[in-house]
């Protein structure tokens, strides 16, 4: 009888990798988590100093009108389109913040495989493997609420 | 050893982001040079006093505006017995009176001037009630600099967009001796020019460009190493 050649898929691969596979998994996992991570930050904070930015424009524009720069009608037209860009900076939070969320999302999938790949490698010992387990399912919950909600929020009295 | 595809070469990286930050750079000083387009620019600019009553004797620059232009006018006048008074008119006014140079209906004076708007610029004082609308201003009579928005029409001292054909026409009288006709006057005409919509371009290019790299590069790597 012959072998029968299947092709391996990425399902295939998960979560049984070896250990060197896995930690770059983490690596990479955390790496792209970092980064939307902190364009949502950048994104958030751009949309909350909005209106400080639009006080400086306004003041700015009003200055080199003063100092006779341009005139009147010009005046107007850049006041209008910093009202314009300040809603978009209002705005852009809400493109960016969702594509973030599936970047942070994909990120932390890929963690959480990482850390489900150590718990099912038998060269780890047996209390270490329940950390790891623990430690991917801490992940998927926090996968799956901030999927299905806004966010999680912990409040300290 | 990670696998790199050709998209993050050092050469390619610095070649594609390079060419993002030129057009993130760019946009603006080119956006700032092109925001006004200088049509005509002249200082002892010189006219003779019988442009006073023959308009094919004034100074006459003709403009075409688009929608949404606007064109700008800078004039003085500092000179010895000169005074000059700026109109802003329709091409077929002025070809009308043009015509009739010589006859009544060809007189600067007798012909009526569209509304414009003009800023007297001072620290302290609000845009809105520094600016004024008028039809024809005489210098130095109504005062020795002005600084001209035009766009065919207005409502208050905001402008409305009527493009189309018109003459910036300048007229003026020498009050020195009989003999001296020479009136002078220095001026600068300039429209909206196309920087605003370039600096756009240029910033909406280069950031695409970024961001599409980044997206590459990432997806590139994922590929390369695990999604096989």
């Amino acid at each position: 009888m012959g072998t029968e050649e299947r092709k391996v898929g990425i399902f295939d691969m998960l979560p049984v990798m070896n250990k060197e596979r896995a930690t770059k998994f983490l690596i990479y996992g955390l790496l792209i988590a970092i980064i939307f991570g902190t364009i949502l930050m950048i994104s958030k904070s751009i949309a909350d100093n909005a209106a400080t930015w639009l006080s400086l424009e306004n003041q700015q524009n009003e200055m080199n009108y003063m100092q006779g720069l341009y005139g009147y009608n010009d005046y107007i037209v850049k006041a209008e389109r910093a009202i314009l860009i300040r809603y978009w900076m209002e705005y852009q939070v809400i493109i960016l913040g969702n594509i973030s969320r599936i970047g942070v999302n994909v990120g932390m999938f890929f963690i959480a495989i990482a850390f489900l790949s150590f718990a099912l490698n038998d060269k780890f010992d047996e209390k270490t493997r329940r950390i790891y387990l623990i430690l991917a399912g801490v992940i998927l919950f926090v996968i799956m609420v901030t999927t299905f909600f806004s966010q999680i929020v912990v409040q300290v009295y | 050893m990670l696998k790199m595809s050709r998209l993050l070469k050092k050469r390619t990286a610095y070649i594609i982001i390079g060419i993002s930050i030129a057009c993130l750079i760019l946009g603006p000083i080119i956006g700032l040079f092109f925001d006004k387009m200088t049509i005509y620019d002249k200082k002892e600019q010189l006219i003779q006093e019988n442009s006073n009553n023959g308009i094919a004797e004034a100074f006459a620059h003709p403009v075409t505006l688009s929608k949404d232009q606007k064109l700008i006018v800078e004039i003085s006048e500092f000179y010895t017995n000169s005074s000059v008074t700026i109109k802003i008119i329709a091409k077929s006014v002025y070809d009308r009176a043009y015509s009739l140079n010589g006859t009544p209906s060809g007189i600067p004076s007798g012909i009526s001037g569209l509304w414009f708007v003009y800023s007297e610029f001072g620290w302290g004082a609000s845009p809105a009630g520094s600016t004024d609308d008028a039809t024809a201003l005489s210098l130095p009579n109504d005062g020795i600099y002005f600084y001209i928005e035009f766009m065919g029409h207005r409502v208050g001292d905001s402008l409305i967009s009527w493009p189309g054909d018109y003459y910036i026409i300048v007229y003026g009288t020498n009050s020195g001796p009989a003999s001296e006709t020479d009136v002078y006057f220095d001026i600068s005409i300039k429209t909206d020019g196309p920087g605003e919509t370039l600096n756009n371009i240029l910033i909406i290019v280069g950031a695409i460009i970024l961001v599409a790299y980044a997206a590459l590069a990432l997806i590139s790597i994922l590929k390369a190493n695990y999604l096989r």
